[in-house]
């Protein structure tokens, strides 16, 4: 229980300070739009907290995601992956039913069944190999769906993206995951922290190739983690994710005129 | 009974094609710019210069890039000169291409397919296609933005996963021009030095 305390400890901590530090709101009416539109009114603190979090990467994660990379033939990560993502079904299971999506739900109790047990604890996605798809969801994403406001973008310190959102989405994952009570009812605390472990290595694994070539290629880093971060956060709240009536959000973001496609 | 099953059937399929019909033109010319990518990029035995060279006669046909870079340059595209606008078209024509380039490793044979087409906000000229990379864990949904042009498309954005390519460079290139009071200039040079950057690197 003390590793919660202490990240509750950073969260308040890292409202506060975000609270203390503002960018200054420009007053020409374009470039006001602009600021109103990539919504970080905290940018430079939240560019401190990124630098540090890049430092933090750049040494200890990127290079654990490397070894793991390095040790690991394809066929064990897509094990661990498989096994990782089982575990994550009762959290899944739960957002679901709170997102009033019963069907999705009985999908996934039916997917974490099958996957322990025929799947071996997880390694083997049958579920997935005999029609029925992962839905996976988080508490981040239920917030969204009751309607709750995104809030300001924030940068938290070994964490990441963020924004008011899913900072709460978090929380909640962290006091409201079943997997963890079963855990803790079994004296087996400390594994639920090897899995969240392993999940941040796992999952930086995998975004290493594309993480790479946007790093390479960004002018300014920052800016396209924000953007590609609230570009998915946006998506949340149009409602289905799947391909039918999704309409790419930036026309709302950006008010028509001049600066449109169709311009001159 | 059969009636039952054959109403189903066609309920089933229904939205499938009425969401299919709006743009069957523009899904075919996407289909065939993909396909001619494919098999004369992707899957060529060319060396990585012919591919890029390739690639990139395919990729500023389809592509409305003058289009993308007003759209990308924002209200900056205002105030700049035409010699600063074509500078930066070309540059950013370049780095675009090149950092597809550096992605075609990432082609494991996947499968592209196309789920249909629709208008957005019923105006004819405006058709997203889409689609979606068939990969073995989890598919990739792509999304094409075409613009029609009397009776041919282009290429305006590319959306993958929710990440558009024209907002994602949009917001990059705003934030490095607000930090440079508003230079473009200095923006064209740095792309153009990030790109000469990632040559050197490969080849050393």
């Amino acid at each position: 229980m003390l590793l919660k305390k202490f990240i509750l400890i950073f969260f308040c901590c890292g409202f506060y300070s975000f609270l203390i530090s503002c960018a200054a709101v420009p007053t020409d009416p374009a470039a006001r739009r602009e600021y109103e539109a990539t919504n970080d009114p905290f940018e430079p603190l939240n560019r401190k907290i990124f630098a540090f979090n890049m430092t933090l990467d750049e040494y200890v994660l990127e290079p654990a995601a490397r070894g793991y990379r390095f040790i690991t033939p394809k066929i064990v990560r897509t094990g661990v992956s498989n096994v990782l993502s089982n575990l994550s079904e009762p959290l899944t299971f739960v957002n679901n039913l709170l997102q009033f999506e019963f069907q999705k739900s009985i999908e996934t109790l039916g997917r974490f069944v099958t996957n322990s047990l025929l799947g071996i604890g997880g390694i083997f996605d049958v579920a997935s190999n005999i029609g029925v798809p992962s839905h996976k969801t988080n508490f981040s994403e239920t917030f969204a769906v009751w309607g709750f406001g995104e809030g300001p973008y924030l940068v938290i310190p070994f964490i990441g993206s963020a924004n008011v959102r899913t900072t709460f989405g978090m929380a909640a994952s962290f006091f409201d995951d079943p997997l963890y009570y079963v855990a803790k009812n079994n004296d087996l605390e400390i594994w639920y922290y090897v899995k969240e472990g392993v999940q941040v290595v796992a999952d930086r694994e995998a975004g290493l190739d594309i993480i790479d070539s946007y790093k390479k290629d960004s002018l300014d880093f920052y800016a396209t983690v924000r953007t590609i971060f609230q570009q998915n956060q946006r998506k949340l709240t149009e409602g289905d994710t799947s391909q039918e009536n999704t309409t790419p959000s930036y026309e709302f973001d950006f008010p028509a005129g001049d600066e449109e496609f169709d311009a001159e | 009974m059969k009636k039952l099953f054959t109403f189903i059937l066609l309920a089933a399929l229904m939205p499938r094609i009425v969401f299919a019909s709006a743009d069957e033109k523009a899904v075919l010319f996407v289909k065939e710019l993909t396909d001619n990518v494919i098999t004369n990029v992707l899957e060529s035995k060319e060396n990585q210069t012919k591919k890029e060279e390739d690639f990139k006669k395919y990729f500023t046909q389809a592509l409305d890039l003058p289009a993308i870079g007003r759209f990308v340059l924002g209200r900056y595209w205002r105030s700049a000169d035409k010699e600063q606008r074509d500078d930066f078209v070309q540059v950013f024509m370049d780095a675009t291409t090149k950092s597809w380039g550096d992605r075609f490793n990432l082609y494991t044979g996947q499968k592209l397919e196309f789920l249909g087409s629709r208008l957005m906000n019923n105006n004819p000229d405006q058709i997203y296609v889409d689609s979606k990379i068939m990969d073995k864990k989890s598919p990739v949904e792509v999304i094409w933005r075409l613009q029609k042009k009397k009776d041919s498309y282009k290429i305006i954005d590319i959306i993958i996963e929710n990440v558009s390519m024209a907002l994602t460079y949009r917001n990059e290139y705003n934030a490095f021009l607000q930090s440079h009071n508003g230079d473009i200039n200095a923006l064209i040079t740095q792309i153009k030095q990030k790109g000469t950057d990632t040559r050197k690197n490969e080849e050393s």
